[in-house]
């Protein structure tokens, strides 16, 4: 039997304003698929991200990883990339590995060091003294070396140029598992288009608003995913 | 993981701290040459740039040790409630061993502290005399009697006297894990009512609690005062000369226990609001 990668189901979630961001949020992700979680802003996309990543709780609903209830244990299948650098900022490079490799056992730090070195990162450098892209570049290597069984990418290619955004996108096609999941938020979606297997339109309050295969709603619509965006949550 | 966290933590700001080690043990030689140019040549007073000098060492060693409990807290908070957080809470590791590591990190770092402290102090007084007798002399006229103290109580009850000994580091133990625990859950519960200003509502808090312990405290020893002298008189006269031993022992696992029992309600405080309430900016 086929376990989904991540099973979310009945999720509310308001922040301390009281503004529920997530009423009733019921999603099933299988393994094996890219998938883009595309909405406007505000609709609780990070906000669902860190629920999975275990940064927040939900005040009601269950979230399962790979058939296990959402815990500490399951941060060891999930791979984390959030919108913001969240490195201390003297560390150099090199001991970013060694953090990696210390906590996660599936880091591979021999992938980790020839992306570096594609991307013309010395691994001597702290991290403090990098440019913003650069750190962004540095965190996505870092995530994708590991073999985890659930990628969690919120907002990975818009701080950086567009060749290293190439590069990326390029990395998470080429880290395709049949056993893992990559789930991208962006709002840059003609550029993930091309790579992505499934997506899902998420409107205020985490409404499911489309979802499936992206090829086939192409198909069905005649529309790239970017003009469907722009139909589905037109302003 | 624990040994993971815990290396990571004393590793943050490691270098910092030796620096300040460093310097103050390093410096230490010096201020005892100065402190003796001015005690024997006190009546020249030639060099009073000296008495600035011995002043700013002092000055160092007060800033050494407020900065190795400040660098502590500041890891705290930075590691738990600023962006690293996004990276420290998705680790697979338990919420109560971060939480562990952090303490046992500040309880090394402040035992180091004291030990440098100690070490630059007696290498100060060791090489300045008073009176014309080097201050090591004095060391041990002033440890000798209590170190016969020790010797006495133990012929007369080794128990009674483990026990006491016991208690003492119980209790110092206790004190510490109480003050870093403190801080921690000011940090935590300012973070999780203001992502804007948790240091502002850290310090509020801070004094909130100081005002409530200290208005709580007048009854508490008051009610402790009347229930030891209750159970005081019970004691048969046969037991008097063994009722000092066990009304300060009672005190002071009296005073161990409610510790304990603060400090686990902290732990437990400061958990819940980790694992339910964190407020990440």
């Amino acid at each position: 039997m086929n376990i989904p990668v991540l099973n979310c189901e009945n999720i509310y979630k308001s922040y301390q304003s009281g503004l529920p961001v997530l009423s009733g949020l019921n999603l099933t992700l299988p393994a094996g698929r890219i998938i883009g979680l595309l909405g406007p802003n505000g609709c609780g996309k990070s906000t669902l991200i860190k629920l999975i990543a275990g940064l927040l709780v939900p005040d009601r609903g269950n979230i399962t990883v790979c058939g296990q209830p959402r815990s500490e244990s399951t941060n060891a299948l999930i791979s984390y990339l959030p919108e913001r650098p969240y490195f201390q900022g003297n560390m150099r490079v090199v001991q970013l590995l060694d953090y990696f490799s210390d906590f996660y056992a599936d880091f591979d730090r021999s992938r980790a060091i020839a992306m570096l070195s594609d991307l013309g990162i010395a691994p001597d450098a702290r991290m403090r003294t990098l440019s913003k892209g650069t750190k962004e570049k540095v965190q996505l290597v870092l995530v994708m070396s590991r073999r985890a069984r659930l990628y969690l990418l919120d907002e990975p290619i818009a701080g950086v140029d567009p060749a290293a955004r190439d590069y990326i996108l390029k990395t998470i096609i080429g880290n395709y598992s049949p056993d893992a999941t990559v789930v991208l938020t962006t709002h840059l979606i003609t550029d993930i288009e091309p790579v992505l297997d499934d997506f899902v339109f998420m409107g205020h309050g985490g409404q499911i608003l489309l979802a499936g295969n992206a090829d086939e709603v192409r198909e069905a619509h005649q529309k790239s995913l970017n003009e469907l965006f722009r139909e589905v949550f037109r302003c | 993981m624990l040994k993971k966290c815990l290396k990571y933590d004393l590793l943050s700001f490691s270098r910092l701290f030796l620096l300040l080690a460093g310097t103050v043990l390093g410096l230490s030689p010096i201020a005892g040459l100065l402190l003796r140019i001015l005690i024997t040549r006190w009546e020249e007073m030639l060099f009073p740039w000296e008495i600035l000098l011995v002043m700013a060492y002092v000055f160092l060693i007060g800033i050494f040790i407020l900065a190795s409990a400040l660098l502590v807290y500041i890891r705290y908070y930075t590691h738990f409630f600023k962006d690293e957080g996004y990276l420290t809470f998705t680790l697979p590791v338990k919420r109560s061993t971060l939480l562990f590591s952090k303490i046992l990190s500040a309880v090394i770092y402040q035992t180091v502290a004291i030990a440098v402290v100690a070490v630059a102090v007696c290498i100060v007084l060791l090489i300045t005399p008073y009176n014309g007798e080097p201050y090591h002399t004095l060391f041990g006229a002033a440890f000798t009697p209590l170190l016969r103290r020790i010797g006495a109580a133990f012929a007369k009850n080794w128990f009674v006297a483990l026990l006491k000994g016991a208690v003492g580091i119980l209790l110092i133990i206790l004190i510490t894990l109480f003050n870093h625990l403190f801080y921690y859950l000011t940090m935590t519960m300012g973070s999780s009512i203001n992502r804007k200003h948790p240091l502002l509502f850290c310090v509020l808090l801070i004094y909130a609690f100081n005002t409530i312990l200290s208005l709580l405290s007048t009854p508490l020893l008051m009610m402790m005062t009347l229930w030891f002298s209750a159970v005081d008189t019970l004691y048969p006269l046969a037991l008097v000369g063994a009722r000092s031993e066990a009304t300060y022992l009672m005190i002071a696992f009296t005073v161990a226990a409610m510790l304990a029992l603060l400090c686990a309600a902290i732990w437990q405080w400061i958990l819940h609001l980790l694992e339910r309430r964190l407020n990440l900016a």
